[in-house]
C-alpha cells in the first residue's frame, strides 16, 4: 500500500469496508498527529453524523450533539478506525475490523432489533429469530 | 437468460420513467393542447435519457458504485447533501402521486373514491418490496406493464397523420400560447429525464451483479428500455391529440386522461387505461421508493439491498418504508394528485443540473470506469443535457407562473 495520500481526494469521503465487505459508513472525517517539524500523519478514521455536521457548520454540530447526546444508540458519538487497521485504499477503503456487533452498526442492530425484526417476513426463514 | 434479465431493469426502468403518473398527465396535455407539436420534447428528452442511463449502468457495472455513493466519494458531502435532500423531497411527491394513480386507477374500475384505496395501495405496494426481490419487482413490473401497448394499439387503431408525426420530431414554435406551449415541453424533459431512474438503474445493475462483460447488454436495456417508455408516451400523445384537441378539451382532472382510449377500443378503453394507470404506477411507486433508499443509503455508506431480507439491510429496508408511509399520508391530506403531481415535475427539473453535472467527472474518472470512460459523442452529449438541464431549471419557475395556469 502507498504510504502518501491525498487526504481530500483519496480517502474523505471513501467508503469504509469491513473485512466481512460490510459497509461501516464513510469516511466522515480524519484525524492527523502533526509533531514537531515532522510530515502530517494519519492517526484515526472517522465516522459519524457528529463528524460530518462539523463539516456542514457549528450550528449543526451543536444540533447533532444534542441529538446524539439525547436520542443517540452508539457508546460514542464518533466510530474511529485506527490508521494501522486500514489494509487497502482504492476507490473504497478497507480495514481489518469486525463490523459486527461495533458502534459502526449500531443503528442499523437497533433498528432491527426495535423495529425492523419485528415485522413479519423480515427474516428469512432459516434465521427466523 | 442472464441478458434477458439485464434487459429487463432497462424496461422496467422505462415504465417507470415514461409511463409513471407524471409523464402520462403532461403526454396527454401537450397532445390535448398542442396536438403532435411537443412530439420532439419526448424525443429530445428520451435521447438524453438513453446515454444518461447507459452511462449509469456503464458505472455500476465496472467500479460497483452507484451514482449516488460515486457523488459522494468523488465531489465530498457538501456537494452530494443538497441534490440528495432536494430529490428527497421530490421523490416524496413523486411517490405520494404514483400512490394517487394506483387508487385513481382502482376508481375508474370500482367507482370507489380515491381515498378509501390509499390505505390498502399503500400497504400492498410496500408488502411488494418487503417481501419480495428486486428481480421479482422488475419482471413482474416489466410483464404486466406490457398492457400498456394498448394505447399503441389505440393510437395506430386512429390512423393519425403520421407525415405530420414525423415532421413534429422537430421543435415548433406556436403561435398562440406561447408561455403554455413551453410550461408543457419543460416540463415533458424534466419528467423524462428523472434523477430517480439513475438510482434505480445503477443500483439495480449492481444488485443483478453486472460486470465488465454486461456492458453490451447495458447499452441494449438503456436503448429498449427508454425507446420502449418513449413509445408509449408518444402513443398517449397522439391518442390525446386525436381524441381531446379535436373537442378542445384540456387535461385538468385524471379522469379526463379516461376517454382518450375510448374512441379506439370501445369498451375495453377504461379498463385497459386503469389496467396500464395501476400497474406503472405500481410500478414506479416501487422504483421511486427504492431510488430513495438506494440513494440515500449510498451517500451515507450503509449496507443496502432489495435482494436481501430486510432485516439484512434494516436501515435501508426503513428509509423504502418511511418514505412510502409519508408519500400514503400526503395523499390522505385529499391534495390534487394532478397538481402535486405537475409541481413535483417542476421541482425535479430545477434540480437536474446538480444531478447530471457529475455524469462528466466520473466517467472520465479512470479510477471508476477504467478504460471505458466517454468518448467524445458521451462527452457531447452529456454536456448538452448539462446546458439543456440548466436551461430547464432556469425557465422552469417563470413558467410555471406564466404558463402554468
Amino acid at each position: 500500500m502507498k504510504k502518501d495520500f491525498l487526504l481530500v481526494r483519496d480517502l474523505l469521503d471513501a467508503q469504509l469496508v469491513d473485512r466481512h465487505k460490510f459497509n461501516l459508513g464513510k469516511i466522515d472525517g480524519i484525524t492527523l498527529q502533526v509533531t514537531g517539524g515532522k510530515r502530517p500523519r494519519v492517526t484515526f478514521l472517522e465516522s459519524g453524523a457528529l463528524t460530518l455536521a462539523r463539516r456542514i457548520g457549528p450550528r449543526w454540530e451543536r444540533f447533532v450533539a444534542f441529538m446524539t447526546r439525547h436520542f443517540g444508540v452508539r457508546k460514542e458519538p464518533v466510530f474511529r478506525v485506527a490508521w494501522k487497521k486500514v489494509t487497502r485504499v482504492g476507490i473504497d477503503v478497507y480495514v481489518d475490523i469486525d463490523g459486527v456487533g461495533s458502534d459502526a452498526l449500531a443503528w442499523e442492530d437497533w433498528i432491527e432489533k426495535h423495529l425492523i425484526g419485528r415485522l413479519p417476513f423480515a427474516y428469512a426463514p432459516t434465521e427466523e429469530e | 437468460m442472464k441478458k434477458l434479465l439485464q434487459i429487463t431493469l432497462g424496461i422496467v426502468a422505462g415504465i417507470g420513467g415514461f409511463l409513471e403518473v407524471g409523464s402520462i398527465a403532461s403526454a396527454a396535455e401537450a397532445g390535448a393542447s398542442f396536438r403532435y407539436a411537443l412530439i420532439w420534447a419526448i424525443a429530445l428528452g428520451t435521447i438524453c435519457l438513453i446515454f444518461l442511463m447507459e452511462m449509469t449502468g456503464r458505472l455500476a457495472a465496472i467500479s460497483k458504485h452507484g451514482v449516488a455513493g460515486a457523488v459522494r466519494e468523488r465531489f465530498g458531502f457538501p456537494f452530494a447533501v443538497l441534490p440528495c435532500v432536494a430529490q428527497l423531497i421530490v421523490n416524496l411527491l413523486v411517490i405520494a402521486s404514483e400512490i394517487g394513480g394506483v387508487a385513481l386507477a382502482l376508481m375508474f374500475v370500482t367507482g370507489i373514491e380515491v381515498r378509501v384505496w390509499v390505505i390498502p395501495v399503500t400497504l400492498l405496494i410496500w408488502l411488494a418490496m418487503w417481501a419480495g426481490t428486486l428481480n421479482f419487482l422488475e419482471n413482474g413490473t416489466a410483464i404486466l406493464g406490457l398492457v400498456s401497448v394498448a394505447f399503441v394499439v389505440a393510437a395506430v387503431k386512429m390512423h393519425p397523420d403520421y407525415h405530420a408525426v414525423l415532421r413534429s420530431l422537430l421543435p415548433s414554435s406556436p403561435r398562440q400560447d406561447v408561455a403554455h406551449y413551453w410550461y408543457i415541453a419543460v416540463g415533458i424533459v424534466g419528467s423524462t429525464i428523472s434523477p430517480y431512474m439513475f438510482h434505480f438503474y445503477g443500483s439495480g445493475a449492481i444488485e443483478d451483479e453486472w460486470d465488465e462483460d454486461s456492458l453490451g447488454a447495458n447499452r441494449v436495456s438503456a436503448g429498449l428500455g427508454m425507446s420502449f417508455g418513449a413509445v408509449m408516451s408518444l402513443a398517449v400523445l397522439v391518442c390525446a391529440a386525436l381524441v381531446l384537441a379535436p373537442r378542445s378539451i384540456e387535461v385538468a382532472r385524471y379522469e379526463q386522461v379516461a376517454l382518450i382510449l375510448i374512441p379506439a377500443l370501445g369498451r375495453w378503453g377504461l379498463p385497459l387505461l386503469a389496467a396500464t394507470l395501476g400497474v406503472c404506477c405500481f410500478g414506479a411507486a416501487t422504483e421511486v421508493s427504492l431510488s430513495s433508499a438506494y440513494m440515500v443509503a449510498q451517500t451515507l455508506g450503509w449496507n443496502w439491498g432489495e435482494n436481501a431480507k430486510p432485516a439484512r439491510n434494516a436501515r435501508f429496508a426503513i428509509t423504502y418504508t418511511i418514505m412510502l408511509l409519508l408519500g400514503g399520508s400526503f395523499v390522505m391530506t385529499g391534495v390534487d394528485p394532478l397538481k402535486l403531481t405537475m409541481f413535483a415535475m417542476a421541482i425535479t427539473a430545477v434540480v437536474l443540473p446538480l444531478v447530471v453535472l457529475p455524469f462528466i467527472v466520473l466517467l472520465n474518472d479512470k479510477t471508476y470506469v477504467h478504460e471505458h470512460t466517454n468518448g467524445p459523442i458521451g462527452n457531447t452529449i452529456v454536456v448538452l443535457t448539462i446546458l439543456l438541464a440548466a436551461v430547464v431549471a432556469i425557465v422552469t419557475i417563470p413558467l410555471e407562473i406564466i404558463g402554468g395556469g
